[in-house]
């Protein structure tokens, strides 16, 4: 008996007694059997749809069962997705608002958002420019016109405010739907520059007729405002801002008519104390284009407008005086109406030549 | 028709999708497979043995693409060395010690082989004799260590050579070998005591 026979120390007496073993016939149950088959088929039947993972798992069993994996193989895989994920996502965002698609790169690149500190310096430009055009006018009118653009453009730059303009225009259904409606700011900005053109002018012509001016000892005080008018604003009418004043006359005739009621006595008082001549002459400068009236009956018709005089068709502001003034008060304040009158017709008639 | 084709042609049927292939190698494998697993498992865990037999035959459905990865594997070795491994760890776990128990008998016990009858030439008088033999031997395997009696049991019943045995059991050759020999001689001196007041008292 060799090691390598099959037989190799086989004993035919007890092989011969195993073959005779109660056990010999044993099978397993019918359900072990039923079950086994039954999980077999069940396999095969799905095998196709598991081609793909079979191959793939014929291939790391043969292939790559020996490779190990090191951790900086890892870590290099884990930063290069980490690359392309970056990639992706930069290069397929979505713009989050439609009207990117329309506007143009130059639109969007001023629509930058600035920093506080650049709109803070621009406020601190803007307040100066006004400043400086304030000072030069010294008119009481053009000290409204901040008052008018204080509100969110006023604080702004002109550089701000083209921007802002810019992105009103690009996306006017964006925000709210409503046309944009760019107007008002453009009317401002005219006005504001219209104004200080038009008061350089003046102060241009008194300084060349200086023989025409009148002196102001007293404080000067404006018949449509409260506000101080300096001392060296006293206006001669020329043919160079003819046509410039008659242009903002019906602006100015309508601030004079709405502070003429609020400023019936102070009218009154501001003809007897700085004379008619002196008065007109400020309202000349003023833009407050009007003629005086004295009405010792109509009562209620105090600072209104009554009618426009027929000569100079400026309007005619009406000084009640009934049960106020006695005869003598009157007389006065008819002399310096008179005189009043006088000014401003030969501020009218030297404008209409 | 199933003794045609080798169990391995079977096999790489099944694996090309034939169910019909693998009912053949079942039905040719149920009763040996099941049978190995009942004398293994012994008496004390005979009733692990059909679910130690189910899971054998489902891991094998399981794993059939890593045997097609392996060229020229013998399907008998493969489908025994899947049952061996599940049934140690069946005794394993009951508590059995299944490590070798190389313990020292002597080679050649007396064994009255000449009294027993040719075990070659079985005439119909002698069934009962074997049959006794046979129930007699299933006792003396009980009492055989685990691994002498999986070498054993393949080698006598399931026709396994000693190279086939250690790839079922994965040991070494040589360990096969001394194991078949412990067995056998510890199996001649268990049947031996048994059965020769029996050949005697039918000798007289």
């Amino acid at each position: 008996m060799s090691l390598h026979d099959p037989n190799f120390a086989t004993d035919k007496h007890l092989q011969t007694a195993l073959r005779h073993a109660p056990d010999q016939d044993l099978a397993p149950s019918q359900s072990v059997r039923d079950n086994v088959l039954a999980y077999a088929t069940n396999v095969v039947k799905q095998a196709p749809e598991n081609l793909l993972k079979r191959s793939f798992n014929a291939f790391v069993s043969l292939h790559l069962k020996n490779w190990n994996v090191k951790a900086w193989q890892v870590a290099s895989m884990g930063a290069l997705a980490s690359v392309l994920l970056v990639m992706v996502m930069v290069r397929e965002q979505a713009p989050q608002e439609s009207i990117w698609a329309e506007s143009k790169v130059g639109d969007l690149a001023q629509n930058k958002v600035e920093s506080p500190d650049e709109i803070e310096q621009k406020n601190y430009q803007l307040k100066e420019h006004q400043s400086e055009i304030n000072r030069s006018a010294e008119a009481p009118e053009l000290q409204n016109v901040p008052m008018r653009t204080e509100g969110s453009m006023a604080r702004k730059s002109p550089e701000v405010r083209q921007s802002q303009k810019k992105s009103e225009n690009l996306k006017p259904e964006a925000k709210s739907g409503l046309p944009a409606i760019e107007v008002p700011t453009k009317q401002l900005a005219e006005t504001s520059a219209d104004k200080a053109e038009a008061v350089e002018t003046l102060n241009a012509q008194v300084a060349e007729a200086p023989d025409t001016a009148v002196e102001a000892a007293a404080p000067s005080v404006p018949v449509a405002s409260s506000a101080p008018v300096g001392a060296s604003a006293s206006v001669v009418p020329t043919e160079a801002d003819a046509q410039l004043a008659s242009s903002k006359r019906a602006t100015a005739s309508e601030h004079s008519m709405r502070n003429a009621v609020i400023d019936h006595d102070a009218i009154v008082e501001k003809l007897l104390t700085l004379g008619g001549d002196n008065l007109a002459k400020q309202d000349i400068a003023a833009g407050n284009y009007h003629v005086l009236k004295l009405d010792t009956e109509a009562c209620e018709k105090l600072g209104k407008h009554e009618s426009h005089e027929a000569e100079t068709n400026y309007k005619v502001v009406v000084l009640a005086l009934c049960g106020k003034d006695n005869t003598a008060r009157a007389a006065l304040l008819q002399t310096e109406v008179g005189s009043y009158n006088k000014v401003m017709r030969n501020w009218q008639q030297h404008h209409n030549e | 028709m199933s003794d045609v084709f080798a169990d391995e042609d079977l096999m790489r049927q099944f694996c090309a999708g034939k169910a019909h292939a693998f009912r053949l190698l079942y039905a040719r494998h149920e009763k040996p497979l099941y049978r190995y697993l009942r004398r293994l498992l012994g008496s004390a865990e005979a009733t692990q043995a059909e679910d130690v037999f189910q899971d054998t035959w489902m891991k094998l459905v399981d794993a059939k693409d890593s045997w097609q990865a392996r060229d020229n594997a013998s399907f008998k070795t493969w489908l025994y060395t899947l049952a061996h491994h599940r049934a140690i760890d069946i005794l394993r776990k009951s508590g059995r010690e299944v490590s070798a128990d190389e313990g020292w008998i002597e080679d050649d016990a007396e064994s009255p082989w000449q009294l027993w009858p040719a075990a070659t030439a079985q005439q119909p008088e002698q069934q009962a004799f074997w049959r006794k033999a046979g129930q007699q031997l299933l006792h003396c395997l009980d009492a055989l260590p685990v691994l002498q009696r999986a070498a054993f049991i393949l080698h006598h019943d399931d026709g396994l050579s000693v190279e086939e045995i250690t790839l079922v059991i994965n040991t070494e050759f040589e360990t096969v070998k001394s194991r078949l020999r412990y067995a056998l001689a510890k199996l001649r001196i268990c049947m031996g005591a048994h059965l020769l007041p029996i050949l005697e008292k039918d000798s007289v």
